[in-house]
């Protein structure tokens, strides 16, 4: 009963609320009045008497707030309500509010949109079926320094045959990719692989239209078919159905049998056109490694026991296809790995080392937001006093710290979750060159969930410590109401807690930054790598392939060939503008493009015994001017001339490394002799030309031997031209090569600054991301810094009024606060430099050039720091000590 | 120890704010004009405390409150003494004097 009235009192007083608060408004006005009345009657100016009536009521707001939240029943029971009074509060403490949402934000966004490209690349599995079972077959040879030795048709057909591990293996190749494509419409250049019937079937694709490869498809001999990307085959038949048109291959006239799914990538490979891989037992031989190769694992194998089961194999596979006496075929060891491996490469390094470098932005920000609501806090103490004499228990008065928490917390989850959804795309921009494609990145919500949470646990957990270390005694209560806001003491662990936080900090900033500047100088150092040519803007590749009638090249094709280039290269000299044009057979030739082919090489006489020549070396061939194009610098003899190639004449140029460490020097290379083998037959050096990076510019140049361009379907171009990259110059080379056979087309065309830039894509993405990290880790230390400051000002106004009207300096005053601000900045700088010299071995593998220890980036970082530090705390004192003694000393 | 002088504070604020509620309904200002007159102006009563309490008494019913024009014809918020809020006086007092004389014993006792 007594609890019905009491209910429906609360109805009443919750129906009349709004009444009820314009009426305290206006009680409280009214005693305001009535005070300041009786002052003036005492002889205070209305000015002085107002002042001190306010004075006198020791905190208006909060007094109304207390008042609003313990007895008007809309606020009470209700978490909205509580919310909506915290808003309030927070509205009148703007700093506190706007410091501690920009710090969530900034490291809830960044980490939650990091941490997606990263898991999305290096957590999620392969967008195929069974993926966890997919594996690469790779070999490695120790004994002759080769660690990545991939699969060819022998080594295919022989694990087919006996293995105990594989569900299926699967041989594929793009080294004739791209083909031209004739028939219905124009010849065009389209990005091919060949595969054998299991490849499409392992990676689990289901055909949107027609079938995948069956057994006859790749028997030789059989019907020439393919299968198209859906992209592809939309292009190519307008929308219309592509299955059972026929398309003119290289020449070949295929069916279209099939069709596959808009979302299906192979790797990381933009292939439009499927053709069957047929492979001639006949031919088969090894050791050779013309291809690559797929498995998917029987359930519940491990790698390591099909890794065994290849060890096993290897003998029957030189059982059969020979090898017997090669020292590389009997040297061979397995290297399984698996699929994603493949795909995602290298990059788990880089982005592991992302993950721990967004871990420690999180970090910073915590210790920022727990340092900024420890203030806070503290500065409300009264007001919580307030509210615990008026027997508010322990429960409410933390509902009043949670509250404000939940506010801020979620203020700066949905600020962070706006920049994390504008950040990514951007992010994805900077790694553009270097994230696989394959991978769909999008915003993940169980990262977004846990950067939300730990930031709402922070604050919480930093609001509510004052009030679970006994902070308000009862028996400062009393004195905390009787001296009105802000003169409460701070206890020392407070203070010793804030402290710690700021110095960790600025120690978590420190190692950020340090990655950054060693990053920083890595690309600096790289930037000044001479890669062997120089206006690479001026220079453009391509590839151009002719068809040729059989799989097997006749010499009829031979002939044909080798004319139809030397007439390509009179076509694009003509072409107005052009300065120089050249080509290399096969796919070879270009820097920095990660491919390459390496032979061995012996010389006839050289200072180094030629018994330990255990690695090959890359080979290129090339027609004439082909340096003079790539303004790469010959430093002895002569370039190849087109007798050299019309003869076929037994000549080799050399890099200048190869002929330094054989040789002594590039002008005693000149009249040597090397060889393929120690039998010969032995080929003059005519030439040596300037090393030039092939795999990268953080690797060593490779040791290059060039011969003579040779007849292959698949050349290189390089033209050297002013007008490279205007308008109407590609057509103009288009038209050159239509002239020649209107079935050619350019394909895979590149300037040579495109391979430079695509060289530092990796360096550029992770100098980026952590310059971004380092430049948000010093916002928050500054922030963090400023913030510090400020309140120790504002903790410490009286004594500063004091100290003021005794007559100190406002200089003397604001030294002070900033030297102690930078003593507890240096602890965390000294602190930050021993975990810097800790944790950024971690970054070795991503340096060149410059020592994980460098000593000049650590003190770089230090001062910058401490000058940004300095900066901040001044500024902050600058503005905190601005008050005017009179005024303090009046209202204490 | 500080829990009781807590309670014992809280609880004198209540009783001091019904007995200057006795003979006349006030509004809060003259409230602490009151309390400060007849302690002689040795109770200062918060205002930051006054006014929550003034709510919480009304709540328990022991006082209610209407606006009224004052002498000067401002508007004001009047508080008066309900039945129960004189009941809880008498009570209030009695606990008191117990109290003070129960004091004064121990001081006596003490003085031997």
């Amino acid at each position: 009963m007594r609890r019905l009235v009491n209910a429906w009192h609360r109805l009443r007083m919750w129906l009349r609320r709004g009444e009820l608060a314009r009426g305290l408004d206006d009680e409280i006005q009214f005693h305001l009045e009535q005070q300041t009345d009786k002052n003036q009657r005492a002889g205070m100016t209305p000015m002085e008497a107002r002042r001190a009536a306010r004075a006198r009521f020791s905190g208006v707001e909060a007094t109304k707030d207390v008042i609003r939240e313990e007895f008007f029943p809309a606020a009470l029971g209700n978490a909205l309500g509580d919310c909506r009074h915290a808003a309030r509060a927070l509205r009148r403490a703007p700093g506190f509010a706007a410091a501690a949402i920009l710090t969530l934000g900034l490291g809830i966004g960044a980490t939650t949109a990091m941490f997606s490209v990263a898991n999305g690349v290096l957590l999620h599995p392969l967008p195929y079926a069974h993926a966890d079972r997919l594996i690469e077959i790779v070999h490695a040879a120790p004994s002759i320094g080769a660690n990545q030795l991939y699969a060819s048709p022998a080594i295919y057909l022989a694990y087919r045959d006996h293995n105990r591990t594989f569900d299926a293996i699967g041989l594929w190749n793009w080294s004739r990719s791209p083909v031209t494509v004739s028939g219905a419409g124009d010849s065009e250049a389209v990005a091919s692989a060949e595969v054998t019937r299991e490849v499409l079937a392992i990676l689990g694709v289901q055909p949107i239209a027609g079938r995948l490869f069956a057994n006859a498809d790749d028997v030789p001999g059989a019907a020439p078919t393919a299968i198209l990307s859906y992209d592809y085959a939309q292009r190519r038949f307008a929308g219309g159905d592509a299955v059972g048109h026929r398309l003119v291959v290289d020449g070949v006239s295929r069916d279209v049998i099939g069709v596959l799914p808009a979302d299906f990538r192979f790797f990381a490979y933009d292939v439009d056109l499927f053709y069957p891989l047929q492979i001639d037992r006949a031919t088969a031989t090894f050791p050779s490694f013309g291809g690559r190769a797929i498995a998917r694992l029987k359930d519940g194998v491990t790698l390591a026991s099909a890794n065994a089961d290849v060890a096993r194999m290897l003998p029957l596979l030189i059982a059969e296809f020979g090898g017997r006496n090669s020292r590389l075929a009997n040297g061979l060891e397995p290297r399984l790995r698996p699929l994603r491996d493949s795909v995602v490469g290298t990059l788990d390094e880089t982005l592991w080392l992302l993950l721990g470098t967004i871990g420690l932005l999180m970090l910073i920000a915590c210790a920022n937001v727990a340092n900024l609501v420890l203030v806070r806090m503290q500065t409300r103490q009264p007001e919580l006093a307030l509210r615990v004499a008026l027997g508010a228990g322990r429960a409410r008065v933390a509902r009043v710290v949670v509250a404000e928490s939940a506010v801020v917390g979620l203020a700066g989850g949905a600020l962070g979750l706006a920049i994390a959804y504008a950040g990514l795309p951007w992010l994805l921009s900077l790694g553009a060159n270097v994230l696989p494609e394959i991978m769909a990145i999008t915003i993940d919500p169980r990262a977004l969930g846990v950067c939300l949470a730990l930031s709402l646990g922070t604050t919480i957990a930093f609001g509510c410590l004052p009030l679970l270390h006994a902070a308000l005694p009862t028996s400062r209560i009393a004195a905390v109401l009787r001296t009105g806001t802000r003169t409460v003491t701070e206890g020392r662990q407070h203070q010793r807690t804030r402290h710690l936080l700021l110095i960790s900090q600025v120690a978590f900033a420190v190692v950020l930054l340090t990655g950054a500047g060693l990053m920083a100088r890595t690309f600096d150092t790289l930037r000044h790598v001479d890669p062997g040519f120089r206006d690479p803007a001026t220079i453009l590749t391509f590839q151009i392939t002719v068809p040729t009638t059989m799989s097997a090249e006749s010499s009829a094709d031979v002939d044909r060939i080798a004319r139809l280039h030397r007439i390509m290269v009179d076509r694009f000299s003509a072409v107005p503008g052009t300065m120089s044009v050249a080509f290399a057979s096969f796919n070879d030739g270009l820097p920095l493009d990660d491919d390459g082919r390496t032979v061995s090489l012996v010389a006839e006489h050289s200072l180094t015994p030629q018994a330990d020549e255990t690695s090959g070396k890359e080979v290129q061939f090339v027609s004439p001017r082909f340096f003079e194009t790539m303004h790469t610098p010959l430093v002895a003899g002569r370039e190849i001339a087109w007798t050299d190639v019309d003869q076929n004449r037994p000549i080799a140029l050399v890099s200048e490394n190869l002929a330094r460490r054989w040789w002594g020097s590039a002008s005693a290379a000149l009249g040597q002799r090397v060889s393929a083998r120690e039998s010969g037959p032995w080929r003059d050096v005519v030439g040596v030309v300037k090393d030039v990076h092939h795999t990268g510019l953080d690797r060593a140049a490779p040791e290059v031997v060039v011969y003579p361009a040779v007849p292959s379907p698949t050349a290189v171009f390089v033209v050297h031209s002013a007008r490279v990259g205007t308008p109407g110059y590609l057509p103009d080379l288009q038209r050159a090569l239509s002239s020649v056979d209107p079935s050619l087309s350019l394909a895979r065309v590149r300037t040579l600054a495109d391979l430079y830039r695509h060289a530092f894509a990796r360096t550029t993405m992770t100098l980026r991301l952590l310059a971004l990290t380092g430049a948000m880790a010093l916002l928050l230390v500054v922030i963090g810094v400023y913030g510090a400051v400020s309140y120790g000002i504002s903790r410490r106004r009286r004594e500063i009024g004091i100290r003021l009207a005794l007559g100190a300096r406002r200089g003397e005053v604001r030294r002070m606060f900033v030297g102690r601000a930078l003593l507890i900045v240096s602890a965390g700088i000294l602190a930050g430099l021993g975990g810097a010299l800790l944790l950024t071995r971690w970054l070795s593998s991503q340096l060149f050039g410059v020592s994980a220890l460098d000593p000049l980036t650590h003190a770089a970082v230090a001062v910058f720091l401490l000058l940004a530090a300095a900066t901040a705390s001044y500024l902050s004192a600058a503005t905190a000590s601005n008050l005017n003694p009179i005024d303090v000393l009046k209202a204490e | 120890m500080a829990h009781e002088k807590h309670d014992v504070l809280q609880g004198t604020l209540d009783m001091l704010v019904l007995k200057a509620l006795q003979l006349e309904p006030m509004h809060g200002w003259g409230i602490t004009e009151r309390l400060e007159q007849w302690s002689e102006r040795v109770l200062q009563v918060g205002q930051g405390t006054l006014y929550p309490a003034l709510y919480r008494l009304e709540r328990q019913r022991l006082i209610k409150a209407e606006w009224r024009a004052t002498a000067n014809n401002r508007r004001a918020r009047y508080y008066a003494l309900t039945a129960k809020g004189r009941r809880q006086l008498d009570v209030e007092l009695a606990k008191w004097q117990r109290m003070t004389r129960a004091i004064e014993l121990v001081l006596v006792a003490t003085l031997d």
